[in-house]
């Protein structure tokens, strides 16, 4: 966790667009809540129109922890709009991101509950949880 | 009913075991909310779809709906077992199962 999902049309984007994308997705996430890039999942799937809204290209769905501020929900949905609409060549209108909280301690990853952002467990996990550079 | 919702690597050790390690999330279940039935739908994603820190992931995650309402002591106790479980079978590590639970009794109540 997290966990962002974008469905997009088919075809939209190849391999290279989509690792690019997953890739903002860590440089954003990380950059917006200070979460360690280890934890960060991106999974792109193909849609048809018809199971788009109208007028949209892409959405993107984003799980997180709860307790960030809409200021940074806010920034992660505008940043990750921007990536996708930059990374698939189509107008930032056309991609929608939203996020949804999911309390910390209903989420396990590594073995272990996921502490409460901000709190003085996540500087303990966040110490055991960046892998050492290779 | 309670849910189990896995979204898997195609080609993976979870991909080619996934009819035991659904008979052994329900198995766990029922031992947990003692003989209470529960369901498992698969999302099998192909290489290249799902990313893990920017890379090309090997991560599974399992998404529980669980029709009960949880303490943190329970639910830490219902998604280690889960864990365990996946590792077990599948021999990937801890970093590459992501559990999470959703209380779907609270939620029905919102």
């Amino acid at each position: 966790m997290p966990f962002y999902h974008a469905l997009v049309r088919p075809q939209l984007l190849t391999e290279a667009q989509r690792q690019q994308f997953a890739a903002a997705v860590v440089e954003v996430h990380c950059d917006v809540t200070g979460a360690p890039p280890s934890f960060v999942h991106a999974l792109v799937s193909e849609e048809h129109d018809a199971q788009l809204p109208a007028g949209r290209t892409a959405i993107i769905n984003g799980t997180i922890r709860a307790g960030r501020t809409d200021a940074q929900k806010a920034e992660i949905a505008t940043r990750l709009s921007q990536a996708l609409a930059e990374t698939a060549g189509v107008s930032v209108e056309e991609v929608q991101t939203s996020t949804r909280d999911i309390e910390a301690s209903h989420t396990m990853e590594a073995g272990v509950l996921l502490p409460e952002p901000g709190s003085p467990e996540e500087e303990a996990w966040k110490a055991g949880s960046v892998p050492a550079p290779a | 009913m309670s849910q189990f919702r896995c979204v898997i690597q195609e080609g993976s050790t979870a991909d080619a075991r996934s009819d035991e390690l659904e008979r052994r999330l329900q198995d766990h279940h029922a031992r947990h909310y003692p003989g209470e039935a529960s369901s498992v739908s698969w999302v099998t994603v192909a290489p290249g779809y799902m990313f893990t820190e920017g890379r090309r992931s090997t991560s599974s995650v399992i998404s529980c709906f669980v029709d009960h309402e949880t303490t943190r002591d329970d639910r830490e106790i219902y998604m280690r077992g889960i864990c365990d479980l996946w590792t077990e079978l599948t021999d990937c590590t801890d970093h590459e199962v992501v559990v999470s639970l959703t209380e779907t009794a609270a939620a029905s109540q919102e």
